[in-house]
């Protein structure tokens, strides 16, 4: 009697078979550049004053934003990136570059002048730094954040859009840019992604980076 | 291909079906999103089975969200099954109603043995118990839907003939 149960259930099953298709979501992999979680320990904060204003001027983006303190972000209250963000010498103040789409963009300085910059939205939070010091430049006017909940970044002025391209060379995700800043509308993952491409108003490459290994 | 995109790529739509047996579908795709990327994170720490590893990892992620929906929505958190949608049997009215009355605790082990396939061993890593005490929860879970069901189809009216 109770296995005819349980055939009875699995007949009943709500979603017998798997999903409507979905086409793979990219994975947009964290780029060299950010580095999390690195144990670089006891650099001096820079104070907000320090740069208030001059964000765009540091980063090469027309978008200043406005300065929170790094402190008063929710981020801060998630115990290991807040571990991740002393290990990284995070400055006490970031800028608020803006929201896009359930996204919160932050950028900052450390005393060294290493940028670093964070994320965040209801499902996932990320911080970095970029110590290679190559963002913004016209070789890599896009710094995408990794990986998983949205494809999204920081991108120079003067890129339009950015894309997420597969290995046969489509366009697997698509996001335009404003602010200097980019989220995709759909949600990640995204693994089909091997290059990021860095578009102007024309539709032109700007740049393209690949994937590590890739 | 990459252990992490090989897991995605032949997980993925197992791991959407289950969160959608669960889960209001305005938050599937963050669920799944979610779960992926703690995959991705803790890549070096999941086993060679990896499906009852992201079962495990979205229902604790699901719990995360009905928690945060109950806040936002300003409902009781004590109820939060109702921030939530859970889809229910389909074509099989009693069995429905019989499933509907038992504990969450007894149904979540069904659903994953009837409509996720799995071992009860796979399930015990998903409930994160014993697979004996996942064996014990399965069969009490059985049996008590196996009366409900006795029940329900007992006192199930006669609509044989005509009313007026």
């Amino acid at each position: 009697m109770t296995n005819d149960v349980i055939a009875r259930l699995a007949a009943a099953n709500p979603l017998p078979t798997a999903a409507p298709p979905r086409h793979p979501q990219p994975l947009v992999v964290p780029t060299r550049r950010i580095v999390l979680a690195v144990a670089l320990m006891a650099a001096v904060a820079l104070p907000a004053a320090a740069f208030a204003g001059k964000l765009g001027d540091l980063l090469g983006l027309s978008n200043e934003g406005t300065p929170v303190s790094t402190s008063s972000l929710d981020l801060s209250k998630d115990t290991s990136l807040n571990e991740a963000m002393q290990q990284l010498a995070f400055p006490s103040a970031m800028h608020l570059l803006g929201n896009k789409n359930g996204v919160g963009f932050y950028a900052a300085r450390r005393a060294d002048g290493d940028y670093c910059f964070a994320i965040e939205s209801k499902v996932a939070r990320g911080v970095g730094c970029d110590f290679n010091g190559t963002f913004p430049s016209p070789a890599r006017p896009v710094m995408v954040f990794p990986p998983l909940i949205r494809f999204a970044g920081f991108a120079a002025d003067g890129v339009a859009t950015v894309t997420g391209i597969d290995a046969s060379g489509n366009t697997v995700i698509s996001a335009p840019v404003s602010q200097n800043l980019f989220a995709s509308r759909v949600p990640g993952p995204f693994p089909s992604v091997v290059a990021v491409e860095a578009l102007d108003t024309h539709g032109n490459v700007l740049a393209t980076e690949h994937r590590p290994g890739r | 291909m990459g252990r992490f995109e090989q897991i995605y790529e032949e997980h993925q739509e197992a791991l959407r079906v289950f969160v959608q047996r669960r889960a209001p579908e305005s938050i599937v795709d963050d669920v799944v999103s979610e779960t992926f990327l703690i995959c991705w994170r803790k890549l070096e720490r999941i086993p060679d089975e990896p499906l009852p590893w992201l079962y495990a990892v979205a229902r604790k992620t699901l719990a995360n969200q009905r928690r945060r929906l109950a806040r936002e929505q300003r409902v009781d958190a004590a109820d939060p099954a109702s921030a939530v949608a859970e889809l229910e049997p389909v074509g099989d009215t009693a069995l429905a109603a019989a499933f509907a009355a038992l504990s969450e605790h007894d149904r979540e082990v069904l659903r994953l043995i009837a409509w996720e396939g799995l071992s009860l061993s796979q399930a015990a890593v998903v409930l994160g118990c014993s697979a004996l005490a996942c064996r014990v929860r399965y069969h009490r879970a059985k049996t008590r839907l196996a009366r409900r069901l006795e029940a329900t189809e007992a006192f199930r009216p006669h609509l044989k003939g005509a009313t007026r």
